[in-house]
């Protein structure tokens, strides 16, 4: 046998695959496995969580479905826990549905821990980026905590301050111990967090944005949060605040009443955009019908008596589209509402005068022009009435109905809700236990040391 | 990898072209070249065409030992004495024997039979070949005759019944791919799929894609030490599956196999649904409690069926009952019968041609096969081809191959929305008949006044416009290099293995422009405009196109050595092992599509928000999904096995494997710890003390070792999912993945005893094998507090599983007619030992879409509401009477009745082989036992929201007082809200739990060898026509409803009868 040039080249092969072999690259092991996943190491990835609507737009439905603008005649195509809560019954988490409106802030909650668990790890390149970050995962925070707080626990007062608020869920750790804190510790977070908020986030808000949060926001749900606190000087203070930053109404005159959706969600009174929770189909457009008398209270030269309600095919009033932009209510923060806390602020403090320019200023933005010329009121007392009024029919269906009622009552307001449904009357007594709904029951059942709320 | 690829690819090339030119004559003569001890006798085995048979097991009658031929058709005896009688047997040559005249001389001619012929004793455990039971552990090697004697496309179907241990589950009627698999009991929770490697490496592509006909063997590993050699993907077992490839041998053959399977129509009388009659009662009952008002009131104007349309209408009652006497008359199966189904057939092509000399071999082959299913204008097609060359230079023998293969599945996912059962396809004149869908015809009749699409829906016509088309393509290359160092260093070789697999998967859905999708589509975006008509959506087909690629990239260096002294012997392996796996998804819909250029539009404008036209409250953009995502999973390993033998009665075997993947975040504990494994083996027989005259053979082994799963679902990281634009056009995204620094990968040790036993001459031949799993850290979903935020994917239970299998072969009559039987029983037993159980609703333990893990229950548990009987309204009792609510969302399973285990813990096959002359019969029987299964029975909550089939139990429903004595059927319950937890209670209720012991007539198969003159006419060297029945039926079944445990909905699946006819060609 000869031997062959092949037996040479052989090798050759060999050799590269070897070498092949053993270059194993290690940054090949430390890809991501897949695509679709980031890691939450950029600015881009927290803003793209922040601006993620589907989960940080919804806020509570039950206050709202609770409360007294609206009434229902047939409830078959309404969920379950939306009729009991429509009837103000002790139990209303009966189904195996989960509970959005404690759920839903939650999430919220965990994604703003998440933002600022990730923030000190970022590049410090950009750091008023990073700091306005935090002040919108705060705000985004205590939005929720208010929200969840209103349902589930007490309004604050300082008798009560030592009772059950809700869990404060501070980190983003998925194994977190879940207890309830004190309704006082609750309130000093979110008003501290606001604070804090008010500082690192930008002094105007985007005009194309209205979903990210700005200074002017921050100031105004600090006052939503003092006004619901009985802190009327607090309440003044951060609404004076926040208007002396933005102070934009928009004029209803320039609005097309013929339409379904007269307002855009970024129009520009909106300060921060959310709404109502948008699976709860009882408070969609046309599903629900407006309180008559409260229908019948607007004047026939306000604006918002065309603007807000239509008449549907039954003859019977509903409401359009609201600043939401969609057929579910908007719920979050405008120029409208801080006004109306500033001039009920001033009335308290008697300061009429004051109290009575800013009403008018709103007013005059809602009715035809010319039209709108003041009731003679002078003492601070009937100036407050007034301001109550006007809030009533100018936040009707923001969720913010049910918080009043409770505020009114502690007072001596003494407001008792009634409903008629199949026959049968259904009465809700001033401060009665079912102001405050039930801890759903999945979260008992996970937790046996979170304290049920009585009913 | 690119260039790596384009690397291999050069280099086979050069070599090839080196072998063209370095091509040896070969020799025409083969040489006994006695590697033998010296004083051994030899003898060789031949067939018909005097070419020497390997793999023949040569017994020795005398003193029961026996050998086998190697691939030069050689075998030797220690001792062979004068006139012994020599058993020859194997699968693929008829049993044989031989009176021994001259000990010098020895030349046997036996008859080869063409299939299979391939030795089935190999166990190949991917790395290394050992013949069956040469190897510490348990493993199986499927009887490859018993596998050619199955006709499924697929070669796992025929893996049913022919390996221990193996479940396919579920069984979906029309796909060729069951949704998972199982060797052994399960390890684990999300992935219990063995690992499948073909030639080498794991299959990334579809198993489908390889033709049956070119599988040589297939061996089915589950002992502790193959499994930790494979490493982190094995815990569920692995299934290596070897192509044929030729000897290097001087042969030329060329082969075929073609069949044609046929199936009736389908029963579809069979199915236990709601008669006509029957629906017309329900909405006549539950139109009397008004529940339709309130859907006349919904704005999105919701359908209502034909019944309840004429009870609306103000119709004298002479006239409404004779219009509903007509219904009640009407069964659209008949129509379904012509117009839908039709008789199967399916065609089956294969040619082989193989060749080779000394120095070289190689191998051609193509297939192809089509299936024309049930439903008219569907159809499956598949085209695969083999390529393969191997050749030998001096001490490097080099190997490649390319693999292809098509698969083409057109209108294969089913058929259109269900019917009621009086919804006819044709009216008296052959016109299409339109059905209530979506919307109120009320509606659509006036909606636009004339001037939008025909909104109706015609169910004929969605069936005959059905345009979807599923095509795969699949492409394998392998390249190994084999080097034989021993001139080196004795016993030193040097193996190197390159394999690029690449698939591409595009699934294309075309909505006809006449379809409902794209006529609903149009008509709900259009505006009435005076004087026209915007449509925001071009009339014109819309096609939906999903691609899918995979690419695999595989390397792998291994090194071994032997060393044999005098009784020892000694084999040590060690390799590094790289594996890159990529996938691609993408997802894109086409407007306006034009099917001749593949083109139309792409880019819509998914930002403006147009009111529907059909409910103007609600504003919709155009619906656009894009999609796409990749995958990246790439491993790097280091493995070493050592396997030592001493005295040719005591084998030892230890492996460890090293794994580092990108899937083990390095934040995942333990990722670099190593898998290792020891096995020990005794082959007690060979003892001197040992004497037994009727058990020469008995071999008893220990494995044990660990294994894992990657948690492929769960990431330690915390992760976040973009997911397009929000209302403000900015990206958003959501969070995906919490960050759990304690993450693991599953961890599974094995325990695995195994005892073997021969008798005399083989004739039988039994192995029990015992198997112990315990998996920590499995991977699983968690409902979590609410609280939190987060769903969990983490490691959440453990379990641990016991698995006997007996095997029992047994030759019953060895003579000119010979019966053998093969016997397998496997029995399980599985239980979670730890779980991080949060305590669901009751419900969700017996809902199979929940994955619950119960302490001391098995993964597949059956659970049930108690049920106690219905009460003198007709509703379901149970522990608190009709209290629904509070029974199913009561906290934990402990209300709830445990039956048993919803999958068998015993099963098996026993399979006959009769064989005559050229006559061969083999009758497979399966057996599940000791399992459970949930009946269908009527659903009031979905006849209440209009799903159409209900069950035929209606017909035995409560009617009035008194009937709760003699039916469990609960009454159509009548109220404005109907109750959900009444339905979910009572078909979840114990009353409906069924025994699923079964005995299936599996398989029969008859074949007829053709002889003589026949086979000289075709100038056939071999042939053999066969025919196949596949799945006759159940023989007897635990249950009294006739319902067959493995297929729980739907029509009885029609018997498949196969003629086929193989050959070699001379």
């Amino acid at each position: 046998m000869y031997k062959k040039p092949v037996n040479r080249l052989t090798i050759l092969p060999v050799a590269l695959l070897m070498l092949s072999i053993a270059c194993t690259k290690q940054a090949a092991l430390e890809r991501v496995p897949d695509s679709s996943l980031d890691l939450l190491n950029s600015i881009e990835d927290v803003q793209a969580l922040l601006d993620n609507m589907i989960v940080m737009r919804e806020t509570p439905a039950l206050p709202e479905i609770s409360a007294d603008n609206f009434y229902i005649v047939d409830s078959g195509q309404f969920y379950p826990v939306e009729r009991n809560a429509y009837l103000w019954q002790r139990e209303i988490f009966e189904d195996n549905a989960p509970v959005e409106d404690w759920n839903q802030p939650y999430k919220q909650v965990y994604y703003a821990n998440s933002v600022l668990d990730a923030l000190p790890d970022l590049l410090a390149d950009k750091p008023q980026l990073i700091s306005q970050l935090r002040g919108a995962a705060l705000f985004i925070r205590s939005y929720a905590f208010y929200n969840l707080v209103l349902q589930f626990a007490n309004l604050y007062d300082v008798t009560s301050a030592g009772g059950p608020g809700i869990p404060l869920r501070l980190t983003a750790d998925p194994f977190e111990q879940i207890r309830r804190a004190t309704l006082g510790a609750t309130y000093d977070q979110i008003t501290n967090d606001l604070k804090e908020a008010a500082h690192l986030l930008p002094a105007m808000p985007d005009p194309l944005r209205k979903n990210r949060p700005s200074a002017p926001a921050a100031y105004a749900l600090l006052a939503r949060v003092y006004l619901s606190m009985r802190d009327y000087a607090g309440a003044l203070l951060y609404a004076d605040s926040s208007l002396s930053l933005y102070t934009k109404l928009l004029d209803y005159n320039s609005i097309d009443t013929s339409v379904i959706d007269p307002f855009s969600r970024n129009n520009e009174e909106v300060l921060y955009q959310s709404n109502l929770y948008s699976g709860a189909t009882m408070l969609h457009s046309g599903n629900c019908y407006i309180d008559s008398l409260l229908y019948r209270s607007y004047a026939a030269a306000d604006l918002r008596k065309q603007l807000f309600f239509t008449i549907d095919n039954t003859g019977h009033p509903i409401s359009k589209y609201s600043y939401s932009g969609y057929n579910f209510p908007f719920s979050g923060l405008a120029v409208d509402e801080v006004l109306l806390i500033r001039a009920e602020c001033k009335a308290r403090l008697q300061d009429a005068a004051g109290a009575l320019e800013d009403l008018v200023t709103l007013l005059k933005s809602r009715w035809k022009n010319g039209a709108y010329t003041p009731p003679p009121v002078n003492t601070p007392a009937e100036v407050l009435a007034l301001v109550l009024m006007e809030r009533r029919k100018e936040l009707i269906f923001r969720g913010l109905r049910w918080a009043d009622i409770r505020r009114l009552n502690k007072g001596n307001a003494s407001i008792t809700l009634q409903r008629k449904y199949r026959q049968q009357l259904y009465t809700l007594p001033p401060n009665d236990p079912r102001y405050v709904f039930p801890i759903p029951p999945d979260v008992i059942a996970f937790n046996n040391d979170i304290e049920q709320n009585p009913r | 990898m690119g260039q790596f690829h384009f690397l291999a690819f050069f280099c086979t090339a050069l070599l090839l072209s080196s072998v063209i030119h370095a091509q040896p004559v070969p020799s025409m003569v083969e040489k006994y070249q006695g590697k033998a001890a010296p004083g051994t006798k030899s003898g060789k085995v031949i067939n018909q065409l005097g070419e020497p048979v390997p793999d023949v097991t040569v017994a020795n009658m005398r003193t029961g030992i026996s050998t086998y031929t190697n691939s030069k058709g050689l075998f030797y005896f220690k001792v062979l004495n004068q006139n012994t009688v020599l058993l020859l047997y194997g699968d693929h040559i008829r049993t044989d024997s031989f009176r021994v005249r001259h000990v010098r001389d020895i030349l046997i001619r036996v008859e080869e039979k063409i299939v299979p012929n391939v030795p089935q004793v190999i166990i190949n455990t991917g790395y290394q070949q050992f013949r069956k039971n040469r190897n510490a552990g348990s493993d199986f090697s499927v009887n490859q005759e018993q596998f050619q004697q199955r006709v499924a496309i697929n070669a796992v179907h025929r893996l049913e019944s022919i390996v221990p241990g193996l479940l396919l589950t579920p069984k979906t009627p029309y796909l060729n791919q069951p949704s998972w698999f199982s060797v052994g009991a399960r390890t684990s929770m999300l992935n219990p799929n063995p690992l499948i490697v073909v030639d080498h490496f794991p299959l990334q592509g579809n198993l489908i894609n390889i033709n049956p006909d070119d599988i040589l063997d297939i061996s089915v590993l589950r002992d502790a030490s193959a499994l930790s050699l494979w490493g982190s993907r094995a815990a569920s077992g692995v299934v290596i599956i070897k192509t044929r490839s030729s000897q290097y041998i001087d042969r030329f053959r060329v082969s075929f196999n073609t069949s044609i399977s046929l199936a009736a129509r389908p029963a579809l009388f069979t199915t236990g649904r709601m008669s006509a009659a029957d629906h017309i009662i329900f909405d006549t009952t539950v139109f009397r409690s008004k529940y339709f008002d309130q859907l006349l009131r919904f704005p999105t104007r919701p359908p209502l069926s034909q019944v309840v349309e004429a009870l609306y209408k103000h119709l004298p009652d002479a006239q409404r009952l004779a219009f509903l006497d007509s219904l009640a008359s009407l069964d659209n199966r008949h129509d379904l019968k012509k117009y839908f189904y039709r008789p199967s057939l399916r065609q089956h092509y294969f040619i082989q041609m193989e060749g080779g000399s000394k120095a070289y071999n190689y191998y051609i082959s193509t297939g192809y096969d089509r299936i024309h299913p049930e439903w008219q204008l569907s159809r499956e097609e598949r085209t695969t081809a083999l390529f393969k060359f191997n050749t030998k230079f001096r001490a490097l023998e080099i190997s490649t191959s390319v693999s292809l293969a098509q698969h083409l599945q057109k209108n294969m996912n089913g058929v259109p929305e269900s019917m009621l059962p009086y919804q006819m396809l044709l009216d008296n004149n052959n016109m299409e008949v339109a059905m209530p869908y979506k919307y109120r015809y009320s509606y659509i009749d006036t909606a636009g006044k004339g001037r939008l699409l025909d909104w109706r829906y015609y169910p004929l016509r969605e069936f005959r416009l059905r345009n979807h088309l599923v095509t795969e393509n699949d492409y394998r290359y392998n390249l190994a290099l084999k080097w034989d160092a021993g001139k080196i260093v004795p016993g030193l070789m040097m193996n190197a293995y390159f394999q690029h697999q690449a698939a591409r998967n595009q699934l294309k859905e075309v909505q006809d422009e006449q379809s409902f999708f794209t006529r609903d589509l149009v008509n709900s975006y259009s505006q009435l405009q005076p004087g026209t008509v915007l449509q925001p959506i071009p009339e014109g087909d819309i096609a939906e196109r999903y691609k899918t690629k995979y690419a695999s990239t595989n390397m792998r260096l291994q090194f071994s050595y032997s060393k044999k002294w005098s009784n020892k012997l000694l084999v040590l392996m060690a390799g590094k092992d790289r594996i890159v796996n990529e996938e691609m998804y993408s997802r894109e819909r086409i407007y306006d599509y034009n099917e001749a250029s593949g083109k139309g539009q792409t880019d819509v404008n998914d930002t403006t928000l147009y009111p529907m036209y059909y409910f103007q409250g609600l504003r919709l953009a155009i619906p656009s999904p894009q999609l796409s995502r990749s995958l990246y999973h790439t491993y790097a390993s280091a493995y070493l096995n050592a396997f030592f033998r001493w005295r040719e009665k005591y084998d030892l075997t230890a492996s460890a494997r090293q794994e580092r993947s990108n899937l083990f975040a390095r934040r995942i504990n333990n990722q670099f710890s190593p898998l290792m494994s020891v096995g020990v083996a005794w082959q007690l027989s060979s003892e001197r003390f040992y004497h037994s005259n009727w058990l020469p053979f008995v071999r008893l082994s220990a494995t044990y070792g660990s294994t894992g799963n990657p948690p492929y679902d769960a990431f330690a990281w915390r992760t976040i999912s973009y997911s397009g634009k929000n209302d403000n056009g900015d990206p958003y995204a959501f969070l995906t993945n919490p960050t759990q620094n304690t993450l693991r990968w599953e961890r599974v040790r094995n325990l695995n005893l195994g005892v073997n036993l021969r008798t005399v001459n083989d004739r039988v031949e039994l192995s029990l094998n015992w198997y112990r799993k315990s998996s920590r850290y499995l991977v699983g979903y968690n409902d979590l507090d609410p609280t939190l935020g987060t769903d969990l994917t983490g490691n959440v239970a453990a379990l641990s599983s016991r698995n006997f299998d007996i095997v029992i072969e047994s030759k019953n009559v060895l003579r000119q007619f010979s019966w053998r039987t093969s016997f397998m029983m496997s029995i399980m037993q599985e239980k979670i030992t730890y779980t991080d159980d949060t305590l669901l609703a009751a419900w969700k333990y017996c809902d199979p879409n929940y994955f619950t893990t119960v302490k001391g229950k098995p993964l597949y548990g059956l659970f049930s509401f108690p049920f106690k009987g219905l009460d003198q309204h007709g509703d379901p009792l149970g522990e608190k009477g009709t209290q629904y609510i509070d029974m199913i969302m009561a906290r934990g399973s402990s209300s709830l009745t445990y039956h048993g285990r919803a999958t068998p813990p015993i099963f098996g096959s026993i399979t006959n082989d009769f064989n005559f002359k050229q006559w061969n019969l083999s009758i497979t029987v399966s057996y599940k036992l000791n399992y459970y299964f949930r009946r269908q029975s009527i659903n009031y909550y979905d006849l209440y929201q209009g799903v159409p089939a209900g069950s035929a139990d209606f017909s035995r429903r409560w009617q009035q007082p008194g009937d709760e004595k003699t039916t469990t059927v609960p009454s159509i319950p009548v109220s404005v809200e109907p109750d959900h937890n009444r339905d979910i209670f009572y078909n979840f209720s114990s009353v409906l739990v069924e025994k699923a012991d079964h005995l299936r007539l599996q398989n029969i198969h008859l074949s007829y060898d053709l002889e003589g003159r026949a086979l000289k006419k075709g100038r056939l060297r071999l042939a053999n026509i066969y025919l196949n029945c596949s799945n006759p039926g159940i023989i007897w079944r635990a249950n009294k409803w006739g319902i067959d445990p493995d297929q729980l909905s739907g029509y009885r699946q029609p018997v498949l009868y196969t003629i086929g006819f193989r050959g070699t060609f001379k």
